[in-house]
């Protein structure tokens, strides 16, 4: 499929490089998402209830 | 007469030939899109999320409407025909200011995260796909939405920072006329090229030390032989997500004040009376209104005071100049007003945009885009004629051949502008300006009589008053 639409020559060197760039912009994001984990395990594990209805909202996007 | 056959009237985008999906013409003169039976689940796809919808709501995205497969200009291979809406300005990206391409910039990142949001990629990221509609970016491209593979990294990051940042980066950070890079380079300035012309303090911001200095290094070494590499590259929604928003913020940072330059301030030290200032800004009210163009033409508009009047009366507006500062400044000003209908635009009217691309017809010159009904020549001649040394015959000849109506403004050798004008010219100084008041251009009668011989009828002459000036407005006789 990606043949048929991919008209467009993305460049190896771009795709490859892309990826390294994404993991680097990517890591802050990937830190706060492991953090929040971290303490969502931790109130759950100490609270043995369900976590608060306060809790925030997690998602992955960049703020 | 012949009775109109299928395919009469029908010619097709010279420009509209990358894209297997589909491609553009024009049916006596409307745009339309045919779209190949290839992209049809796509396309469903992309109407049946609602994206399309959601996106020309906020004005994002051109709309369209559904036209019958016989106005196809191919309906062998067509599956739909859409019809989008027409833009009464047709611009290139090296005609735009700095704040311009940013805001195309993040009008296409903005689609990006937002197809993301929906499941859905862009499958080109150029400055070619985004028109300003007034001076606000708009998307032309339906087609370029597709949905996403899982994990696929995102086709169209090199063409991103070839047509996008780097342009961008070199005018705000090193020179705004490095834009006309892109008029040399149509698929985007190089890489290696831009990172050897941006300044080192560049290699001090993440975002232009990544997307532009190490993403040189590594399109060098990748040159041959990566491909199967670059085909086991796997990017989660969340990394391409980083990616776009790095993107974003990099781009969002590039921003280029206009202060110092040439023309920039000039609206405000002009060299005559408040009185002569609303005095010309009547008439030249009263002269677009008789003519009421759909589209206007202002060359040398500066800062747009003039555009303004003409958009007004109810004309789209292209607002051509020289100065990068001007047009920069006038489009922070409209986006700031919120005015619609007035297109600020980057011109040099000694060498305009030339046709350009495959066979010379894939971007269409400055002369082959000219549409206006009405040319604003305000202030403009003595500027040519002084400051660049073309002769009146060519300039008036030059208009005749832009569109059928002129409000042009005539200046006598004493207005304080020639003065400062003919000051700067020391080679002037023992001919022209010896005589001065003996050139053509500062005899009204014969600068009239030049313009006859041009093929302009002069329809109406109104003195501004508390000026010496004097404006004129003309219609061509297709006499010349």
């Amino acid at each position: 499929m990606d043949l048929v639409f991919a008209y467009l020559d993305p460049g190896s060197g771009s795709i490859i490089i892309q990826a390294v760039i994404a993991g680097i912009v990517a890591l802050p994001i990937l830190f706060r998402n492991r953090i929040s984990a971290v303490v969502r395990t931790l109130r759950g594990g100490r609270a043995a209830t369900p976590p608060p209805p306060s809790a925030p909202p997690t998602d992955d996007r960049p703020r | 007469m012949s009775a109109p056959r299928p395919g009469q009237g029908l010619v097709r985008e010279p420009g509209s030939w990358r894209d297997p999906a589909g491609f553009v013409y024009r049916r006596d003169g409307a745009i339309h899109r045919q779209i190949a039976p290839v992209f049809a689940a796509e396309w469903e796809a992309y109407l049946a999320s609602g994206l399309h919808d959601r996106l020309v709501t906020r004005g994002a995205v051109l709309p369209f409407e559904d036209a019958p497969i016989a106005d196809a200009l191919d309906p062998a291979t067509a599956w739909r025909v859409i019809r989008p809406e027409m833009l009464p300005v047709i611009s290139w990206p090296w005609e735009w200011c700095p704040g311009q391409l940013r805001d195309a910039a993040l009008l296409t990142l903005d689609l990006a995260l937002e197809a993301l949001d929906a499941g859905f990629t862009l499958r080109d990221a150029t400055p070619y796909n985004v028109q300003l509609r007034g001076t606000r970016p708009v998307h032309l491209d339906a087609l370029s939405f597709e949905r996403r593979a899982p994990d696929a990294p995102w086709g169209p990051y090199r063409q991103f920072c070839r047509t996008f940042l780097a342009p961008l980066a070199l005018m705000t950070e090193r020179d705004p006329r490095l834009g006309l890079l892109l008029r040399s380079f149509l698929e985007g300035i190089p890489l290696d090229l831009a990172v050897r012309l941006l300044p080192r303090r560049t290699l001090l911001r993440l975002g232009l030390a990544t997307h532009l200095h190490l993403h040189a290094r590594a399109i060098g070494r990748n040159a041959d032989g990566k491909g199967a590499e670059a085909r086991a590259v796997r990017l989660s929604e969340t990394r391409l997500r980083a990616l776009l928003g790095n993107l974003r913020g990099t781009v969002a940072g590039l921003r280029w004040e206009p202060e110092g330059t040439e023309w920039a301030d000039y609206a405000d030290r002009t060299s005559y009376s408040d009185a002569a200032t609303a005095a010309k800004e009547r008439i030249v009210r009263g002269m677009a209104e008789a003519v009421a163009p759909t589209v206007a033409w202002d060359l040398g508009a500066n800062t747009g005071r003039y555009s303004a009047i003409v958009a007004e009366t109810g004309a789209h507006v292209v607002a051509w100049d020289i100065d990068p500062g001007a047009v920069e400044r006038h489009h922070r000003a409209l986006m700031a007003s919120g005015r619609e209908r007035i297109t600020p635009l980057l011109l040099d009217l000694t060498d305009p945009s030339p046709a350009l691309g495959w066979g010379l017809t894939e971007r269409a010159s400055f002369l082959e885009r000219a549409n206006a009904e009405l040319i604003l020549a305000l202030a403009l001649v003595h500027h040519l004629a002084i400051g660049r040394g073309v002769p009146v015959e060519m300039i008036a000849t030059f208009l005749a051949g832009l569109a059928p109506n002129l409000v042009i403004e005539w200046l006598p050798h004493e207005d304080p502008m020639v003065r400062r004008l003919l000051a700067g010219r020391h080679d002037m100084a023992g001919g022209i300006r010896g005589n001065v008041a003996g050139w053509p251009l500062f005899r009204e009668e014969a600068f009239r009589g030049i313009f006859a011989d041009a093929g302009w009828e002069i329809v109406e002459r109104a003195p501004i008053e508390g000026s010496g000036r004097v404006l004129y407005r003309m219609r061509r006789s297709g006499r010349a």
